[in-house]
């Protein structure tokens, strides 16, 4: 079934209220934008390849300063669940403790969107004027992140990962994220994801080397208002180096895979 | 940004050899061509390949179900296909490339829907 | 508050009322960008050091979307002569042809969502996204979500690399074409689909040049003594796709081609 999916203003407006909060906000108008559209166009288009030199340097390697298992909201209290949200997530951890757990990552599924964010391991982020690139180590995660935002699905395929959609708002990265397949867990305790949510994440340098992720998370089927948790990240250094491959699916296979190898 | 299922992208995808990315489809006759019609069980819209699962009555009037394996949405929605195109019910006529083994399964050549050729099969056009 | 009591104007009206501010920064921001100008100082605010984006722009332009032209199951050399196998190849090579043939093909890493390697990648029939940066040219493929790592940065593989089904690239611009080297393969892989071997020893090169601003002309040399009696050579083609965006390609999803226990591909029909 195609999910009819239309990003609200209402939501946009959680994501003002947060970047005026005491910000020189640099937000684009619609003209701006239309520009700076074409401006990324041109960047790909251009004989020459093109630095982004005009926003704060988030481009490199990094790696989450903590893991995280459970997710909370930035005053450290437990998301706002909802009747139904709750049922869901103790359905979930019932089954982890009896040893049936059904975390889509246990099958090498994709842990979806913020999720991805929580994964172990170093991950790059490609960055330049047109699109900001994000590349796992864990399980080769990607995300595409055209800056063309405001997100706006008309009529797009549920995804695992959802649709992106980024802006800078001054020093911030905004990206948004929905048409989610709602198969997701939010998380490694099973906080579940409607295919109605709706991710707001802002990226900034909080120093040189340290990157914060505030995710804004909106989903009245789960939760009872939208709510905010807050990772973050360390560079690290040399922007050269190398992600391992890592393949999730080798660990599904049956037989050892070294017996395929001619020599 | 706007994001479509890109039937516009038809065009960009028109030149691309489609699905024989996932695996060989050798265990499929591919020099025989079968007609199957029924009704569709299920449409699996999923990667690596789309499944149609549809019952087709045997000579003796028993329903059989066939499984049909498709191209991938990713070159698919690229030639018109949605993930609506076919639907639990819909009366469909299959072209297939059915199994070398025998079994009740194929690769699908092109699928009428209640009368309508559904996109371009396998991302062909 | 729920998004349906949410004042519907909000957004717009904030915007409105920051208008007269920051339109004519935006504008001027915007235009610098396309022209690849200095960044004005009026925009740029905190930290300056920030900016160091170490980039050498003289370098050309691959990045973007490209669609494969020249997709193919079956890849021997590209000057039309006989691909020169030693005679274990020989043997490989036959004995899938055989089972092919029989419709019991032999395992294959990509019937089981692992990646077909390199060079076959090339060969993908989905789009690519290259990304580049200072230090690395990415090669994103569509199928499987896969990325390869080009490293420009003169180094050579590290000593203690994991062979991989990508390897590990090294690559320098050679006028206008790319030039990457790539080793450290795992050997798991074929070079095409329809079988020809490698040994882990294979040594790769593929030149990648622009051939007009939307033709991408990639070729490729195989180099490895241990299969092949003489290196050869292969090529592909790509077109620049600008209105085209990867999509999702998660192969674990619906996997119903996994080869059974003995290593044999069979179709997975479920009854």
């Amino acid at each position: 079934m195609i999910r009819t999916i239309s990003i609200s203003l209402g939501c946009l407006a959680v994501l003002w209220v947060a970047a005026a909060a005491g910000q020189n906000t640099a937000r684009t108008t619609k003209e701006g934008m239309l520009r700076e559209k074409e401006a990324a166009a041109a960047s790909l288009a251009a004989p020459r390849i093109a630095a982004d030199k005009l926003r704060p340097r988030i481009g490199g390697f990094w790696e989450p300063e903590k893991s995280v298992n459970a997710l909370v909201t930035v005053d450290g209290k437990t998301p706002p669940l909802t009747a139904a949200g709750r049922q869901l997530q103790r359905k979930r951890m019932a089954q982890i403790r009896a040893g049936r757990s059904d975390d889509p990552m246990n099958l090498c599924l994709p842990p979806g969107t913020p999720r991805d964010m929580l994964s172990p391991g170093p991950f790059m982020i490609a960055q330049t004027p047109a699109k900001i690139t994000m590349l796992h180590q864990d399980r080769h995660l990607i995300r595409h992140v055209y800056l063309d935002g405001p997100l706006e699905l008309l009529e797009a395929d549920p995804w695992w990962e959802g649709h992106f959609s980024g802006y800078w708002d001054a020093e911030v990265l905004v990206i948004e994220s929905a048409g989610f397949n709602g198969n997701q867990w939010l998380d490694s305790t099973g906080l579940p994801q409607s295919p109605n949510m709706k991710v707001v994440e802002r990226f900034r340098l909080v120093g040189p080397d340290t990157l914060e992720d505030l995710i804004t998370l909106e989903d009245s089927e789960f939760y009872s208002r939208p709510w905010t948790t807050r990772l973050t990240f360390r560079r690290l250094p040399g922007e050269g180096r190398h992600l391992v491959q890592e393949e999730c699916s080798e660990k599904l296979l049956e037989f050892p895979l070294k017996s395929y190898a001619p020599t | 940004m706007k994001r479509f299922i890109f039937a516009a992208l038809a065009v960009a995808a028109s030149t691309a050899v489609p699905v024989l990315a996932h695996h060989s489809f050798a265990m499929f006759d591919t020099e025989k061509e079968m007609t199957l019609e029924g009704t569709i069980k299920e449409f699996q819209w999923t990667n690596p390949h789309t499944w149609t699962q549809v019952l087709v009555k045997d000579a003796s009037g028993k329903e059989i179900e066939w499984s049909i394996e498709g191209g991938s949405p990713n070159s698919l929605s690229r030639s018109g296909w949605k993930r609506t195109s076919i639907k639990p019910g819909d009366k469909a006529t299959l072209v297939i490339h059915p199994l070398k083994n025998g079994e009740p399964g194929g690769s699908l050549v092109r699928i009428m829907v209640n009368g309508q050729l559904v996109g371009t099969p396998r991302g062909r056009s | 508050m729920t998004s349906a009591d949410r004042p519907q104007h909000t957004h717009r009206s904030h915007v409105l009322a920051s208008v007269g501010l920051i339109a004519g920064l935006t504008l001027v921001s915007a235009t610098a960008i396309a022209q690849r100008a200095p960044a004005p100082p009026a925009v740029v605010t905190g930290d300056a050091a920030r900016r160091d984006v170490r980039v050498a722009e003289d370098v050309p332009n691959i990045s973007g979307v490209w669609v494969a032209l020249t997709s193919n199951r079956s890849n021997p050399p590209a000057d039309g002569g006989s691909t020169p196998f030693l005679p274990w190849a020989r043997e490989f090579f036959e004995k899938r042809a055989a089972a092919e043939a029989a419709g019991k093909p032999l395992f294959d890493p990509t019937a089981n969502c692992l990646p077909s390697g390199v060079p076959r990648i090339i060969s993908s029939p989905y789009p690519i996204d290259i990304v580049q940066t200072p230090q690395l040219t990415l090669i994103i493929t569509e199928t499987l979500h896969e990325f390869r790592m080009i490293h420009m940065d003169g180094k050579p593989k590290p000593d203690d690399f994991e062979p991989s089904y990508f390897g590990y690239s090294v690559g320098h611009w050679d006028g206008d074409t790319l030039v990457v080297e790539t080793t450290g393969l795992n050997g798991y892989t074929q070079v095409d689909e329809e079988g020809r071997p490698k040994s882990s020893d294979m040594r790769v090169v593929e030149r990648y040049q622009k051939r007009a601003p939307n033709i991408l002309d990639v070729t490729y040399t195989l180099y490895d003594p241990r299969t092949y009696s003489r290196p050869w050579s292969g090529h592909a083609q790509f077109r620049w796709a600008p209105e085209l965006r990867l999509s999702e390609y998660i192969c674990e999803e619906n996997n119903r081609n996994k080869p059974d226990a003995t290593g044999k591909l069979r179709l997975g029909v479920e009854q």
